[in-house]
C-alpha cells in the first residue's frame, strides 16, 4: 500500500498524471466516445425528472456504461504508458 | 519481482479507471449544466411544428444559391457607418467620403482652404458669423456633397451650376496671363452695365470680381484695366508689401497726394486730363464705349494745369464715392452731374463737403474757380 501511495505521489508530482489525463480526453473525443456518453446523459435526463436530476444521479447511471464504451485501442495505449512509468519507478526504488 | 508485475498491472488498471472516470465526469458536468440552463435541447436543432426536422432551416446546396437558399444579390452593397460623422454610406462611396470627412486626403486640404477663403470673404461682407466656416460639421457635409461631383461622372445639374459659378471666379483668378482675365471680366461687367445706371451695386460687384482674384499688381494690368481699377480703388502701392491698396477712393490710409502720384506715375498726364475733362464737360451719360475717356476734342491747352491741380487734389475722387448714387457713370469720378445742372452749388457743395470730410489744400479752391471757367466754355 505504501508503495502505491509513493508511486501515485510520484505520478502527480512529476505531472505525468495530468499528461495522461489530457491524452485520454483527446483520444476519447477523437473516437466519438464523448458524444456517445453525452447522448447517454441526455437520455438519462429525459427518463428521469428533469428538475431534480443531480450530477450524482447522472454519474451513478452513466458511468458504468461509459466505461464499457471506451474503445480498446485507447485503453491499451494508456495502459502501456502507465505500466512503463510504474515499472521505471518501481525498478528505481527497488534498486 | 512477480509481485511487482501484479502490482504494476493492478496499479495501472486503477489509474486508468480513475482517468476514465474523470473524463466521464467532465461530460456529465457539461450536460448537466446545459440541461439546467435550458439549452440542452437546442444542441439537437429545432424541429418544425409539423414534425419534420429542420426543413425550413436546412442547408441548401444548389447552383447560384447560398446556404440559406437565397440567390446572390448583385446590386445590394454593404452599408458602412462613418466613424467620424456617423452617416451610413454605401461601400463604394465610403472611401472618398472618408478622405474628405477626416481631412487626410490630397484634395481635402485644398477644399478646406478654399472654403475658408470663400467664407472669410463673405463673412467680411456680411459681418455675421453665419457665413463663416466656423461650424465644422455642416460645412463638412456640404463640401463633401459638393465634391462628390468630382467623383461621379455626371453629377447633378444643381451641383454643376454651383460649381461652374464657383469655378468661373476661381478660374479667372488662376489664369496666369496676368489677371487680365479677371480684370477683363471686371471690365466686361462694367461694360455690360453700360455705365448707364450708376447703381451702388455696380461698384461693389466690380470690386468683388476684381478683388476675388487675389493680389493685383500694376504690371499685370493693361491700360484699360488700370483705369477702371483706379476709378474704383485707392490704388496706392504700399511700401511694405508692394501691393496696391484696394480700399475705396476715400481710403484714409493714403493721402490724396499719394493717390495723385500713383495715377500720374501709372497712367500719364494725358489720361488724367482726358478722364477729368470727359467727366466735367459731358453733361449726358457716357456711352459704354467711352469708359471714363470722354471727348478729347474739347480739351484746351491752357487749362491743363489748372484742371489737373483742381481735380487731382482728391476732390473728384472724393465726390466719386460720395456720388455713388448719381445717375451717370461718368459722375463716379467727379461732380459732373451736379456741376452741369447746378453751376453754383458745386463750389459750395464741394467746399462744404471738403471741409467736413477732408482737409484739402487751399489751392483747390482756386482750382474750383478754374474749373468753373473751364465749364463755362
Amino acid at each position: 500500500m505504501k508503495e502505491e501511495d509513493v508511486l501515485t505521489a510520484k505520478m502527480i508530482e512529476s505531472g505525468e498524471l495530468n499528461r495522461w489525463k489530457e491524452l485520454l480526453r483527446m483520444r476519447l473525443t477523437e473516437c466519438g466516445w464523448r458524444d456517445q456518453v453525452k447522448l447517454l446523459c441526455r437520455d438519462a435526463i429525459k427518463q428521469g425528472n428533469v428538475e431534480e436530476m443531480t450530477v450524482d444521479q447522472l454519474n451513478a447511471e452513466v458511468t458504468p456504461k461509459a466505461r464499457t464504451l471506451v474503445p480498446d485501442a485507447v485503453k491499451i495505449e494508456l495502459l502501456t504508458k502507465i505500466k512503463t512509468f510504474l515499472q521505471e519507478n518501481t525498478i528505481q526504488e527497488s534498486q | 519481482m512477480i509481485n511487482m508485475d501484479g502490482l504494476v498491472s493492478r496499479l495501472s488498471a486503477s489509474v486508468l479507471e480513475e482517468l476514465v472516470d474523470d473524463a466521464v465526469m467532465g461530460v456529465i458536468f457539461d450536460v448537466h449544466r446545459a440541461s439546467k440552463l435550458g439549452f440542452l435541447a437546442v444542441e439537437d436543432g429545432c424541429k418544425g411544428s409539423n414534425g419534420e426536422t429542420e426543413q425550413s432551416h436546412s442547408i441548401v446546396i444548389g447552383p447560384n444559391l447560398d446556404v440559406f437558399g437565397q440567390a446572390a444579390l448583385k446590386n445590394k452593397q454593404h452599408e458602412c457607418i462613418c466613424p467620424s460623422c456617423n452617416r451610413t454610406l454605401a461601400a463604394s462611396r465610403f472611401a472618398p467620403h472618408l478622405e474628405k470627412c477626416m481631412g487626410m486626403g490630397r484634395n481635402s486640404s485644398r477644399i478646406a482652404s478654399r472654403r475658408i477663403a470663400n467664407s472669410s470673404k463673405e463673412g467680411n461682407g456680411t459681418g455675421s458669423n453665419g457665413g463663416g466656416s466656423s461650424s465644422a460639421f455642416p460645412t463638412g457635409i456640404l463640401s463633401d456633397d459638393e465634391d462628390d461631383a468630382d467623383w461621379t461622372f455626371g453629377g447633378t445639374e444643381k451641383k454643376r451650376k454651383r460649381k461652374d459659378k464657383h469655378n468661373n471666379r476661381k478660374k479667372n483668378s488662376k489664369v496666369k496671363n496676368g489677371a487680365s482675365a479677371s480684370v477683363t471680366a471686371a471690365a466686361a461687367t462694367v461694360a455690360d452695365h453700360n455705365f448707364a445706371s450708376m447703381e451702388g451695386a455696380v461698384v461693389p460687384v466690380e470690386q468683388s470680381t476684381t478683388l476675388s482674384n487675389g493680389p493685383l499688381s500694376y504690371e499685370t494690368l493693361g491700360v484699360m484695366d488700370k483705369k477702371s481699377l483706379l476709378l474704383q480703388m485707392c490704388g496706392v502701392v504700399s511700401e511694405h508689401t508692394g501691393k496696391l491698396c484696394t480700399r475705396s477712393l476715400r481710403c484714409p490710409q493714403h493721402s490724396d497726394e499719394q493717390k495723385r502720384n500713383i495715377r500720374l506715375a501709372l497712367l500719364g498726364s494725358q489720361y488724367e486730363q482726358n478722364q477729368l475733362l470727359g467727366t466735367y464737360i459731358k453733361s449726358e451719360p457716357v456711352d459704354s464705349d467711352n469708359v471714363g475717356n470722354v471727348d478729347v476734342d474739347s480739351y484746351e491747352d491752357g487749362d491743363s494745369q489748372a484742371v489737373r491741380d483742381a481735380l487731382t487734389r482728391g476732390t473728384s475722387w472724393d465726390h466719386a464715392t460720395e456720388h455713388s448714387g448719381t445717375s451717370s457713370p461718368a459722375d463716379s469720378t467727379s461732380t459732373t452731374s451736379s456741376s452741369s445742372k447746378k453751376p453754383i452749388t458745386p463750389k459750395g457743395g464741394k467746399k462744404g463737403k471738403k471741409g467736413s470730410k477732408n482737409s484739402t489744400p487751399p489751392s483747390s479752391i482756386a482750382g474750383n474757380a478754374a474749373l468753373e471757367d473751364l465749364y463755362s466754355h
